[in-house]
This record gives C-alpha cells, sequence and structure tokens, in this order.
C-alpha cells in the first residue's frame, strides 16, 4: 500500500521556526528546567509532613544566574523552615526520616529524560501558537 | 529476600566487617526511656532506601538511593568525617553480594555533617546502587 502526504505550508513553518528558534529557543529551555524544579518542589511539598509550620509554604523553586551556556533553577527553602533538615533526615520530633527531598528528585531521575522531553514539547508547542497567533 | 532489604543486609555486613571507628551499626539506634539516644557515640544507622525500577527487556533492576547517617558527640567534626571516609572506603565502587541479585554499581553521591541537636554532630551520606536479579 502506498499513500501520499501532501504537505503543505511548510515555508510558513520555515519562516516560524527561523523567527522563533534564535530569540526564543533560550527560553524555552530556561522555562523547561524551571518547569522541572517547579515539579520536584511540588513533589517535596507533597510529601512534607504536615503540622503547623511554615515547611510547605518555605519549599520554592527560584530561578538562578548560571554561567554561559547553562541554565539553572534550583528548589530552596525559606530559612522561616529551618526546621526541614531535622525532618529530611529523621532527627524531628517524630524521629522519622520523611526523605521527601530524596524521594522527589528520585521520581524525576528515574523518568529524567522523558519529563524533560515532555515539558520542553510543552513549551515548544506553546510557543509556536503564540508566534502562530502573532502571524495572524 | 526483597532487594530493599537483601541490599540494606548486604551494607550492615560490609560495614560490620570493616574497622570503621563506630561504636554500633544500627538500622534503627536505640532509644532511652526518654526518647534520648541509648546508643554508645559514635554510631552509624542505615536510613531511608529509595528504590525505583530501572528493569530492562530481560531484566528486572532497581536503583536504589541509600542514606547512611553517622552520629559523634565528640565536640567537633572530625571523628564524624573520620568515620564517613572510612565508610566510603568500604563501599564506594565496591559491589556487594546481595542474595538473589547482582549489585554492579555502588557509588557514593553525596556528604554533608552538620550540627545536630543535644551537641550531637550529624553526617549524612547518599550512595546510589544498581542492582539486577540474578
Amino acid at each position: 500500500m502506498r499513500g501520499t502526504v501532501t504537505l503543505r505550508g511548510l515555508e510558513d513553518v520555515n519562516d516560524m521556526l527561523t523567527q522563533i528558534a534564535p530569540r526564543q529557543a533560550i527560553n524555552i529551555l530556561r522555562s523547561t528546567v524551571h518547569k522541572i524544579a517547579s515539579d520536584i518542589a511540588k513533589d517535596a511539598k507533597t510529601d512534607a509532613p504536615e503540622d503547623e509550620g511554615d515547611l510547605k509554604g518555605a519549599i520554592k523553586a527560584k530561578r538562578e544566574r548560571a554561567a554561559r551556556g547553562y541554565l539553572r533553577s534550583t528548589v530552596r527553602i525559606n530559612p522561616v523552615a529551618f526546621y526541614w533538615r531535622y525532618l529530611e533526615y529523621g532527627q524531628g520530633p517524630d524521629g522519622e526520616e520523611h526523605a521527601f527531598f530524596m524521594r522527589a528528585v528520585e521520581s524525576f531521575r528515574s523518568d529524567a529524560e522523558r519529563i524533560f522531553v515532555t515539558e520542553f514539547g510543552k513549551k515548544w508547542e506553546a510557543a509556536l501558537k503564540r508566534a502562530a497567533k502573532r502571524a495572524k | 529476600m526483597s532487594a530493599s532489604f537483601g541490599l540494606q543486609s548486604a551494607v550492615f555486613t560490609a560495614l560490620s566487617g570493616a574497622s570503621i571507628g563506630a561504636q554500633g551499626i544500627y538500622d534503627t539506634a536505640p532509644q532511652a526511656a526518654d526518647g534520648g539516644n541509648a546508643g554508645a557515640f559514635p554510631y552509624v544507622t542505615i536510613g531511608r532506601i529509595i528504590m525505583t525500577q530501572l528493569d530492562t527487556q530481560t531484566t528486572i533492576g532497581f536503583a536504589a538511593q541509600l542514606r547512611i547517617h553517622t552520629f559523634s558527640r565528640s565536640g567537633s567534626m572530625r571523628e564524624c568525617k573520620e568515620i564517613q571516609d572510612a565508610i566510603f572506603s568500604t563501599l564506594h565502587r565496591t559491589p556487594l553480594t546481595i542474595t538473589g541479585h547482582n549489585n554492579f554499581s555502588l557509588l557514593r553521591e553525596d556528604t554533608d555533617c552538620f550540627p545536630d541537636a543535644d551537641g550531637k554532630i550529624h553526617g549524612v551520606c547518599e550512595y546510589r546502587a544498581l542492582i539486577e536479579t540474578a
């Protein structure tokens, strides 16, 4: 069986990529990296023990400056929840090693490549849509 | 034997057989009636092990993230760090014998040492092991 596929509008796509890639590729990658850091922070928040304290609200992803050619986002904890370390490592009042950060990082690491490609794809599609909308 | 328990047992056996300078190696450190430490310092505990499935088409495998805690009450970081170094010499790049499994990689990824409550010095090392069913 033989099928024929006709692609129309390649010139438009080419124009769009030429327009988008140099200008936005770095931004898309930056937001992909930040999205992953945000997801790790979200997972850590979900697994963090809940009490009257400020731990859950103190876990945040933050964009960082990085050397040329690198992109970086970190997951930080506001000093108000200085006791995170005791809970993470098992020296808290309950004596349980909660390991909420270790679990969050491990869940990303086990599927890092797929998560990165998926997130990049989503950001890329969104950028294309925005560019297409502008081109109209 | 599960891979997780097998790994824990193998780490315990390896550390028990080496002179790392600790008074005891525990799963859970003994507690006094008032909730304080009953173990003689310095001691080592084997902490959380997070197992992640890492299969291939032909084998069942796991990536295991393992924490080893060191507790010292010597008043300085030195003792804690010396024990961490001894653990490093014993475990790093030394695949363990795990019943029913092959451990083909064991690497230390991270190490930290910080002051803890009650004048303790707490050291945390994280190791990553790759294991497959034999």
